[in-house]
């Protein structure tokens, strides 16, 4: 003969006993030191479980009865997403099997463009570029960002705010912005560069920094590289800050500093983050476009010629919408594999040191 | 000896970083003072600050550059966009992250997927089916692909944000006797603000410069965007860098503003660690 | 606060959206659609003479309704061709080159020689149309008649680096280069950022010191002439020598044609080398100092090389205005009437007072109403021979391998014999 309580007061039981038992005094105080300090085991998820039976089935029939405007809630976007995106990629495959230039008619020829793709010099030479230009950008924003964000852990670094601020602006700036201003950076006679070396007294340091095929993929990495340190910057910033600070006060304890903190604790616990965030970068750098063409249009020459700026020449220069198309699905594909052996590479390792 | 590795240490910590930081801020504070410098004055030291103020740039820039009609349409076509991004990427991100049924894991795939597609290469077929149905050249043309492209990572962020929330809010909720859609849009919401933050401000910069898409799929001059506005500019005028900047400084304040608004939030919801249990 | 913003901005689309299904105003004009690159901000060259033209034919027709739409020139080619994909050309508008040969042979543009009479027909200078011509038909109508090389040089320069009279010869040209560098001035500025400039402003031209226009269509049908021809070869050879010699500025690949000019127009160049719509430019910008001090000079002659065409340039129309297929009889005639203003009659005399030649004669010009500077100008390019324009009438990717190429050969990045060969290559895959 139970007496009828209140949903709420049954809520305040549940979390009482979840909360677990209530201890007093010096016991208490010994017991959550020793525990504080001892890494947590990974505690189960009391939830649901502890709920009565009668509970458990009218949440579950809830769910159920919601299903219908879940699907059409999703399916809007969804549909959306698929009219966007997934057709016309699915189109741009099928031209990959055409010839065609955009005026005439179209013509069946199969796989003849892949085969074309394989002896084009032009092709390997563009996904070398970006591939350079990929790894470059990942140790450069990735890399940086990690560092910094570690930094942002240590006591010494002043002025966090400002430079969390600051650092993330750039990301914000329009690819046309950002190439005019490097562009002007690196202007031979007036840029702030070449001003910056001579008043340093560093003139044998000047090279002809947007002209020379030697370091060309180099300079224009940096302007990429800058804008985007920002955006990972916050992303593993935003990761690390879901580590618990108990664990980092139980090392301080233990007396470990900052760097090996940062190596055995930080960085196994951001470790799926940061795997996503490698991923990303590579494949969001494999699509680069805005910033080559503005600051060097793929010259001198092919030198700084990468995937997406040659497809669209390609496509639209020279009328071959065919052998075009090839080429996204190509840049596709490689984007695909750079994700997949980044997967293999890393979430392996994770879960091992963890 | 202490004192000495101390000092060394915050050196080689604190000066790097502040330099990243001064070369992360100063071309665009460059940018905005060389505008208002006058051609002659800017050919003569490129990194003097400016004599006088002087605004004669801009007001031109604004004239000839017609940046009042492109400055509503991008302003139109991002709003409206982002409107839409949130609401969608919200209700999608939740629900996939918390419920289960059958579809979400294509659901799920077919969004992830879509962040390695090179949206370029999706240009002339959209053209010709836009075409078909009729929907080249409106006011409304741009919202589909803008809200379209923002959708796989903003749903990518919601989604990794709220499987860290814990669920004893909902189930506490629904214990009460909320429906579904309440919970979501009264409790969960507010808590979701530092990652709908990051989405504004990702989704609003990414469609206010968005350039190809604009140009080839609107081609009316009434509906033109700032981008596609800025290049015809930046094609005659680029000898004259002050009035250049000036341009370039019009077309970045709102995105800068729009960040200004934003950042505090997504900070602190970067650093609170959110609701954690 | 947020949910109900959200609300708004919906109901503010579908608002917005309903505003869309307006009925559009009842027509009894005739209309037609128009797609250029004259920009309407500037204020010399082509762009002016054209807006003269066209708004004086507005004024004159007002049943004739022509909404124009303004495409930047780099952008130009590609919006055209994604609109052609999707079959949404306009009802007018400027083409050239390969893609005017498609759409011919596509049938998406009409040929224009039999809607001409006689008298029309005979108002433009011999030759306007040879860039219009698909298998000897014309299907556009051009406005201009450019030479794409003309050397602008600043005569106080030179005799202050004491050279007196501009190189007659190529040999001359080195040492005048080398006098100049000794001075502290770049011999010929160069913006060959976007690739075209070098190929079609200086190194077409100076190929026509070793080959001629027979050489070329030979080459263009594949009736025997090759790019590795030993005359293009040297050619080849020779220009790559002058870039060896340090005539043009360090960072010439990254600067564009605007920034060349602008080195000129800055006193940092002696020279530069560009096509006549340059003096547009020079026009409108220019110091008067500079402008006094101008002088116009064609590329120097190569001694020894009997192929080639000494006082030849490389030039033409380029663009013509098109007619697409499909309009009506009246849309048709509104068309052409629309097109004889702007490339006939009053035209050619904005033309001239604007600072270009157009592609119609003109006659009964107030010569005080012209610039100075073109009357030199004009009187120079009347000794030239006109030849065809390499990237004009070769296919997209022969032209984009020949600049690709020649930005190459001037910083040495491949040989001549390489060049050719790749370019032949090229040629022969179409």
């Amino acid at each position: 003969m139970r007496a009828k309580r209140r949903i709420s007061a049954r809520l305040g039981d549940i979390l009482q006993r979840m909360l677990g038992p209530v201890e007093t005094g010096s016991r208490q105080r010994l017991r959550v030191k020793a525990q504080r300090c001892r890494p947590a085991p990974l505690q189960p998820r009391y939830g649901l479980m502890m709920l009565p039976q009668r509970m458990r089935l009218m949440l579950e029939r809830n769910a159920k009865r919601n299903l219908p405007l879940i699907y059409a809630l999703i399916g809007v976007p969804f549909l959306l997403y698929i009219f966007i995106v997934i057709v016309p990629l699915c189109i741009s495959i099928f031209y990959s099997l055409l010839k065609w230039d955009g005026i005439g008619p179209q013509s069946f020829v199969g796989f003849k463009n892949f085969a074309t793709m394989l002896k084009d010099r032009n092709f390997w030479l563009s996904t070398t570029n970006t591939l350079i230009i990929s790894l470059y950008c990942v140790l450069g924003q990735v890399g940086v960002a990690l560092v910094i964000s570690f930094l942002m852990t240590n006591r010494r670094l002043k002025l966090k705010e400002f430079h969390r601020t600051v650092i993330f602006f750039p990301v914000v700036l329009a690819p046309v912005v950002i190439g005019f201003v490097w562009k002007f950076v690196y202007d031979q006679n007036f840029g702030l560069l070449n001003t910056l070396l001579r008043a340093l007294g560093l003139q044998s340091w000047i090279r002809l920094w947007l002209d020379d095929t030697s370091i060309i993929l180099t300079t224009i990495s940096i302007p990429v590289m800058w804008q985007y340190i920002g955006l990972y910057l916050v992303i593993l910033m935003g990761a690390i800050s879901a580590v618990p600070t108990e664990i980092y006060e139980c090392a301080e304890i233990d007396g470990a500093n900052w760097y090996q903190r940062s190596m055995k604790i930080t960085l196994p616990m951001i470790w799926d983050t940061l795997k996503i965030a490698i991923i990303l970068c590579a494949s969001g750098t494999m699509k680069i476009y805005d910033h080559i063409y503005i600051m060097t249009n793929g010259g001198p020459g092919r030198s700084s010629s990468v995937l997406a700026l040659y497809c669209f020449k390609t496509t639209f220069d020279n009328s071959n919408f065919g052998y075009g198309a090839t080429i996204s699905v190509m840049l596709l594909v490689f984007s695909l594999l750079i994700s997949w052996v980044i997967q293999l590479l890393m979430g392996s390792y994770g879960r091992k040191n963890a | 000896m202490k004192k000495i590795t101390g000092a060394i240490s915050w050196f080689f910590i604190n000066v790097p970083i502040m330099l990243l930081s001064i070369t992360c801020i100063f071309p665009v504070i460059w940018l905005g003072y060389s505008s208002l410098k006058t051609s002659t004055e800017f050919n003569l030291n490129s990194f003097s600050l400016p004599s006088a103020l002087n605004f004669d740039n801009y007001r031109q820039a604004f004239q000839t550059a017609k940046f009042d009609v492109y400055l509503f349409n991008s302003a139109f076509n991002s709003f409206i966009s982002l409107a839409l991004v949130l609401l969608f990427t919200f209700v999608v991100g939740y629900l996939l992250s918390r419920y289960r049924f059958k579809g979400r894991g294509l659901v799920y795939g077919v969004f992830l997927a879509g962040i390695l597609v090179p949206v370029y290469a999706l240009i002339v077929p959209m053209f010709i089916m836009f075409k078909n149905v009729g929907l080249l050249n409106t006011r409304i043309t741009l919202l589909f692909p803008y809200i379209a492209f923002e959708l796989p990572i903003a749903i990518f962020l919601v989604d990794s944000y709220v499987k860290g929330i814990s669920k004893e809010m909902e189930d506490a909720a629904a214990i009460d006797g909320a429906g579904m859609l309440r919970t979501m849009f009264t409790i969960i919401l507010p808590i979701c603000r530092p990652v709908l933050s990051t989405v504004v401000i990702l989704a609003f910069m990414h469609t206010w410069n968005e350039f190809p898409f604009a140009q080839m799929l609107v081609m009316k001059a009434a509906y033109k965007t700032v981008p596609v506005g800025l290049t015809s500019f930046t094609s005659q005028f680029s000898v004259d860098y002050t009035l250049l900047m000036a341009a370039l400084a019009m077309a970045t304040l709102p995105v800068v503003v729009i960040y200004i608004l934003f950042y505090k939030k997504i900070m602190q919801g970067m650093m609170a660690g959110a609701v954690k249990g | 606060m947020k949910a109900s913003m959200k609300w708004l901005s919906l109901v503010m689309a579908i608002v917005l959206l309903g505003s869309l299904f307006s009925v559009a105003a009842a027509e009894d004009k005739t209309t037609l659609t128009f797609m250029h690159f004259h920009s309407v901000s500037d204020t010399a060259g082509t762009a002016k003479a054209f807006d003269q033209a066209s708004t004086e034919f507005m004024a004159a027709n007002p049943n004739i309704e022509i909404t124009s739409t303004y495409v930047a020139h780099d952008d130009y080619e590609t919006n055209l061709k994604v609109l052609v994909t999707g079959d949404e050309l306009p009802d007018l508008f400027l083409c050239k080159g390969d893609m005017l040969a498609s759409l011919a042979n596509a049938g998406k543009i009409i040929p224009v020689t039999d809607l001409m009479d006689d008298a029309w027909k005979a108002e433009y200078l011999d030759t306007a149309f040879g860039d219009a011509l698909v298998n000897g038909t014309a299907y556009g109508f051009p406005f201009q008649m450019q030479p794409n090389a003309v050397v602008y040089y600043n005569k106080d320069i030179f005799a202050e680096c004491g050279v007196d009279t501009f190189p007659a010869t190529y040999a001359e040209l080195l040492t005048a280069v080398d006098k100049i560098k000794a001075k502290g001035y770049t011999p010929i500025a160069l913006g060959n950022k976007d690739q075209w400039v070098a190929e079609s402003c200086l190194f077409n031209t100076f190929a026509y010191r070793y080959v001629d226009g027979t050489w070329f269509d030979s080459l263009k049908n594949k009736t025997g002439a090759k790019f590795t021809d030993p005359a293009f070869v040297q050619a080849l050879t020779d220009f790559q020598a002058l870039a060896t010699a340090g005539a043009f500025n360090a960072d010439m690949n990254s600067i564009n044609n605007n920034e060349q000019e602008a080195m000129y127009m800055n006193k940092k160049a002696a020279m530069f080398i560009e096509g006549a719509w340059a003096l547009g430019n020079l026009l409108k910008d220019a110091s008067d100092e500079i402008k006094a001090a101008t002088e116009f000079a064609a590329i120097p002659a190569v001694e020894g090389q009997a192929g080639g065409v000494q006082n030849g340039v490389a030039g033409g129309a380029g663009w013509s205005y098109v007619i697409k297929a499909g309009l009506s009889d009246a849309q048709q005639k509104a068309a052409l009437d629309f097109y004889k203003a702007i490339t006939t009659g009053n035209y050619g005399t904005y033309a001239l007072e604007a600072g270009f030649v157009p592609a119609c004669k003109t006659s009964n010009v107030d010569q005080s109403k012209l610039d100075p500077l073109f009357a030199k100008y004009s009187a120079l390019a009347a000794t030239w021979t006109f030849l065809p324009i390499f990237d004009v009438q070769l296919s997209s990717p022969v032209a984009s391998e020949l600049y690709a190429r020649t930005q190459e050969l001037l910083i040495g990045a491949t040989t001549p014999q390489e060049m050719a060969e790749a370019c032949q290559s090229v040629l022969d895959a179409q």
